[in-house]
């Protein structure tokens, strides 16, 4: 069974003290899976460590199979991962929002008209094709998300993170949300509080507990793989 | 329609020109005035700006007014003033990100309008931060009095909007380490100069070049 993300008696500090540990979890290819909990357990830690945004206190991490030790191996991965912020505003690199849709790609190599190219897809996929010309900081919350969204996904992930992503939105844009999120084709972990949205969209709940990760619920069961969890 | 580019080129001429004189000439508020007549519907905001950034001017003047220098504060105070009014007019209607943007057009080196895109984006921030905690000091009945009690909050807000700001750098930087940040930010969208530019840049000349009017004591 082909693993997007495994982790292995991972265990991280919040200052001194050990805040998880035991952390086993596989996230198996296009799996989706949520990671529910009270404030200050370690959700947004645990998603930053597995982004390679912070180190693990002890425990191995793997993504696609490549045993991650330091920051350098995360950075062949990079493309492979997007990550969505709980504040967008936090993500946006580029003032006008075909730019930052398109600033990965550019970031990466590739030539500025194949790169425009495909952020405007992107934006057509998403139906925001109509902001592709104003400023990021003057959207709405919700289009703020959507265009971050788009910047994540123009690279092509298999391994999607997203970090509260109904925080702020409404109704609508939650239920407009999950229907993106829910056609795709990608592992993605989602950390939320939003319980009535992860459920419409994950296939298996887990809850952080100081002593590692326990399921929750299944709501949707996988396609055509099993799960495991030690 | 005028171009941010040429706003800022503009601004650099029009700024060097008005330094290199000794004496005011109300000529050198031509450009400015051409700009009323172009933005008719800016004037009054614009001037409601300038009185504002009158009293800075005015400490500086008064320097000068202390060191019974008379001359040397009138040249101060319609200088400052004339440039001022000029870039209020001529940046009407623009925000920082436009001036972000045009620096691609000019050739600024990547490095210069990378840094000045960030700039721009942390004034935002610090702009939206400073709103929510003054909303926040409202909301929670707080009355601005000349007390030790005040100060103390008014520091307190300085330093949360300060420490709120590093935690801001703090996401960035991730956001650069996700987004594969190479130092360079990408802009598709680039400035045309136009012939508004261009008769602008005419009456620029034409008013540094003629010495009409001198203002005097």
């Amino acid at each position: 069974m082909s693993c997007s993300v495994t982790l292995k008696k991972l265990s991280f500090k919040n200052g001194e003290d050990i805040l998880c540990q035991n952390i086993d979890l596989n996230v198996t290819h296009k799996e989706k899976i949520a990671i529910i909990g009270p404030n200050g357990c370690g959700k947004t830690t645990l998603l930053n460590i597995i982004a390679g945004l912070q180190k693990q206190e002890s425990g191995s991490l793997e993504i696609f199979h490549n045993n991650i030790k330091n920051e350098n191996d995360f950075k062949p991965l990079r493309n492979l991962m997007g990550y969505l912020f709980q504040n967008s505003d936090n993500q946006f690199l580029a003032p006008v929002v075909i730019d930052d849709v398109a600033f990965s790609l550019l970031s990466g190599g590739m030539e500025k008209k194949e790169a425009l190219l495909k952020a405007k897809m992107i934006l057509q996929d998403l139906d925001i094709e109509h902001l592709k010309d104003k400023i990021v900081y003057n959207l709405s919350g919700g289009e703020k998300k959507l265009v971050a969204l788009a910047g994540v996904l123009v690279t092509q992930p298999k391994l999607m993170l997203l970090d509260e992503p109904t925080n702020a939105l409404d109704l609508k844009m939650q239920l407009k949300l999950v229907e993106i999120l829910k056609n795709m084709d990608k592992s993605i972990i989602i950390v939320s509080h939003n319980r009535e949205f992860i459920d419409s969209i994950v296939h298996s709940i887990y809850e952080i507990t100081p002593n590692g990760l326990k399921l929750t619920a299944t709501p949707m069961k996988p396609l055509e793989h099993s799960h495991s969890h030690d | 329609m005028i171009s941010t580019a040429f706003g800022l080129i503009a601004t650099t001429i029009y700024s060097f020109g008005l330094s290199f004189f000794d004496n005011i000439y109300l000529s050198m508020f031509l450009p400015s005035i051409f700009l009323m007549i172009l933005k008719k519907e800016a004037i009054v905001q614009t001037f409601k700006k300038l009185i504002f950034l009158n009293i800075f001017i005015a400490f500086v003047s008064l320097s000068a007014i202390l060191s019974k220098d008379y001359e040397l504060a009138l040249l101060i105070f319609l200088r400052s003033n004339a440039l001022l009014l000029f870039m209020l007019l001529i940046f009407y209607k623009k925000t920082i990100f436009d001036i972000a943007i045009s620096m691609q057009t000019l050739k600024v080196p990547d490095k210069l309008a990378t840094v000045f895109f960030f700039v721009a984006k942390f004034i935002v921030i610090m702009k939206e931060e400073y709103e929510v905690t003054k909303k926040v000091m409202k909301t929670r009945n707080f009355k601005a009095k000349s007390n030790i009690y005040s100060y103390k909050i008014y520091s307190n807000v300085i330093g949360i909007i300060i420490v709120k700001c590093f935690d801001r750098a703090d996401k960035l930087k991730d956001s650069m380490i996700l987004r594969n940040f190479q130092g360079k930010i990408y802009q598709s969208k680039t400035d045309k100069f136009t012939k508004m530019d261009f008769l602008i840049f005419c009456v620029i000349i034409f008013s540094l070049s003629i010495k009409f009017a001198k203002v005097t004591l």
